[in-house]
């Protein structure tokens, strides 16, 4: 199973491509196939495969995604799961929302402009602070060029010269030439330059994946000795050693059989455990219990600097010192309220993200703590 | 779909709601997936369901849902809440569903003062239905406000403290119907007997007497509807009133409070 959100600014053909992977893998059925098409030819004379996500009135009277929605497909034996994001910049929270357990990103970008559009790269910026690396770039629309190799060539040069950006460091860029809408490259190859088709880079990246080993377990309620929750990550075999952070505690824990990881468990520790613990996570992990941490953040909109962040396990009540951008990474300090242990891991897999509410519960950005 | 996956992903959004709220509700409406999710709870919860279960009764459904209903209450000790619904003759279809069950379940939300409600709905069933999230706020008129956010990233469930309104809790959303069957079948779940075909044909969704009609099928065992799920290009839903599933009647629906 992989996880991969499309992501792109608003009119660049991200639903059109997910609809169409649906069409072209067989994953959609006939009914709704119809029911889609029946109202694209009214609305927009053609059909559109988007309107096999977009599916709210006001989504197809105006022709954009409003909110972020996941379709599955099933091709070459294996389950892929695709995240549609709203592109609208207003629409950026909608978006964010979109990055639940996400493996990779595909970043859709229409060849038909000059320029990349910034929201693209906002896009960008968001997905390396969710730990992603690996960007497959979809250079889209090639259908409408005579010399589709010459323009993609020219679309990739122009994304590559912003992507040595410092912003950028550690991205895996792949580039792939498609038209969502004539299915070029989606599942079968059609143009013999760039880097094969986007369902094979997709399965490809996911068999090459490798998951950090560490567990973490994610305590949803605790009696005496008995605890329940979600193991994050990693792997729990039927006898583990885990490490408290909140109480700087470790125990032994039992479970009856072993575990992966995204597996709810039941487990039973050698001694009773603190009420407050709200994680428990493997010893090689870097956990920071400082009064103040370093941090990486991005902010969508202006906020006081008495912020709540909202981590997988726990909240924080925090305050951010130093230069803040808006749109943009900043690096600065995150002064803690409570001493509530943090991880610090660049790792896809750690529980060092957070997002970022303001008073209302409204999401302001999201950040992720670092070294 | 991985089934062990899939059911930790349930339990954990199960348990994240019982965390959180009060009073929950599960809407039951004795088909194949809510009989399901009563099913996960009970086994989350070692064998009690916690929370009182409600079915919509319109005094229409079949009569084997009827005696489903009796033989799973006894048989898992079911806190049954029948939330009665008048059938008004001169209404069908999506104006039926839309003041019938909507206004029972307003009454019985009122009256019982539920801050969730488990419902069973899945992404695969309809377009709207997959834009909806795990945890899903409704107003005090029971309004989906749905270009507000969803607010869960990281499976970190971000709730407001509601003055008035519920939530909605879904922790079917990432199942397909046939991942529901599948699972009935490793977890033997008793489903209602209208799944299986009789006489040429059987029920792929139930509704009430009055909008749901049978699909041709032969199917008459789990693994004939797993077998057929797997070779169908229709709609699970295409046995419903038409009119419900139509324009944008199900976000209409929706938007009234339908499940």
């Amino acid at each position: 199973m992989i996880r991969a959100i499309v992501l792109g600014d608003k009119d660049n053909g991200k639903s059109t491509l997910i609809g169409n992977m649906l069409i072209l893998t067989k994953s959609i059925s006939r009914d709704r196939l119809k029911e889609a098409y029946r109202y694209s030819s009214k609305i927009a004379k053609r059909q559109e495969h988007a309107f096999i996500l977009d599916s709210f009135e006001e989504e197809r009277e105006e022709g954009f995604t409003l909110r972020s929605t996941e379709y599955k497909i099933h091709c070459n034996n294996e389950d892929i799961t695709l995240i549609d994001v709203p592109g609208h910049k207003e629409l950026i929270e909608n978006m964010i929302s979109g990055f639940n357990n996400v493996d990779l990103a595909l970043l859709v970008i229409s060849a038909e402009s000059d320029k990349i559009p910034e929201q693209a790269f906002n896009h960008l910026k968001i997905a390396r602070i969710f730990g992603l690396k690996d960007i497959i770039f979809c250079i889209n629309k090639l259908d409408l060029f005579d010399k589709p190799e010459r323009r993609f060539e020219y679309i990739k040069n122009l994304i590559q010269d912003q992507l040595n950006d410092s912003s950028y460091n550690g991205l895996k860029a792949y580039f792939i030439p498609i038209s969502a809408l004539k299915g070029y490259n989606l599942v079968k190859r059609y143009y013999d330059f760039g880097e094969g088709t986007v369902i094979d880079k997709i399965i490809e990246l996911k068999r090459s994946r490798k998951k950090d080993s560490i567990a973490r377990f994610v305590v949803n309620s605790i009696e005496k000795n008995r605890l329940e929750g979600f193991l994050f990550s990693g792997k729990l075999s039927k006898k583990s050693k885990l490490y408290d952070p909140y109480n700087n505690e470790d125990y032994a824990v039992y479970t009856d059989k072993s575990y992966s990881s995204f597996s709810y468990v039941k487990l039973r520790t050698d001694s009773i455990i603190k009420g407050n613990t709200k994680l428990l996570i493997d010893r090689r992990a870097t956990i920071s219990k400082k009064e103040e941490e370093k941090a990486e953040i991005f902010l969508i909109k202006r906020a006081a600097r008495d912020l709540t962040l909202s981590l997988y396990y726990d909240r924080l009540e925090a305050s951010i010192k130093g230069d803040i951008k808006i749109m943009d990474i900043s690096n600065l300090k995150i002064s803690k309220s409570e001493a509530i242990p943090v991880e610090l891991s660049e790792s896809r897999e750690s529980l060092s993200r957070f997002i970022i509410l303001d008073k209302d519960n409204k999401i302001v950005g999201i950040g992720r703590f670092v070294r | 779909m991985n089934l062990n996956y899939l059911e930790s992903r349930s339990f954990y959004i199960i348990k994240e709601a019982d965390k959180r709220f009060n009073k929950i509700g599960v809407l039951w409406s004795m088909g194949k997936d809510s009989t399901a999710v009563l099913y996960l709870i009970r086994k989350l919860f070692e064998g009690e369901i916690p929370y009182d279960v409600i079915n919509i009764d319109n005094g229409i459904d079949f009569p084997e849902s009827y005696r489903f209903r009796d033989l799973i209450k006894d048989m898992w000790n079911i806190k049954l809440v029948i939330a009665k619904s008048k059938i008004k003759k001169e209404i069908s279809g999506f104006a039926c569903c839309g003041s019938n069950k909507t206004e029972a379940l307003k009454e019985i939300l009122k009256k019982n003062r539920y801050d969730a409600l488990i419902v069973s709905i899945r992404r695969d069933e309809h377009g709207i239905r997959a834009k909806e999230s795990y945890f899903s706020k409704r107003d005090a008129s029971m309004r989906w406000n749905y270009k507000e956010p969803r607010l869960e990233l990281f499976g970190n469930f971000i709730v407001d403290n509601l003055k008035e309104g519920h939530y909605r809790v879904h922790p079917l959303l990432d199942w397909s119907e046939l991942d529901v069957w599948r699972y009935i079948k490793r977890e033997k779940i008793p489903v209602n007997p209208l799944y299986f075909s009789k006489d040429g044909y059987r029920y792929r969704s139930l509704g009430c007497t009055h909008c749901t009609v049978p699909v041709r099928s032969d199917a008459d065992s789990i693994d004939k509807i797993i077998y057929e799920l797997k070779h169908t290009k229709t709609e699970e839903r295409g046995g419903r009133d038409q009119d419900k599933e139509k324009e944008y009647i199900m976000q209409r629906l929706r938007a009234m409070g339908y499940m």
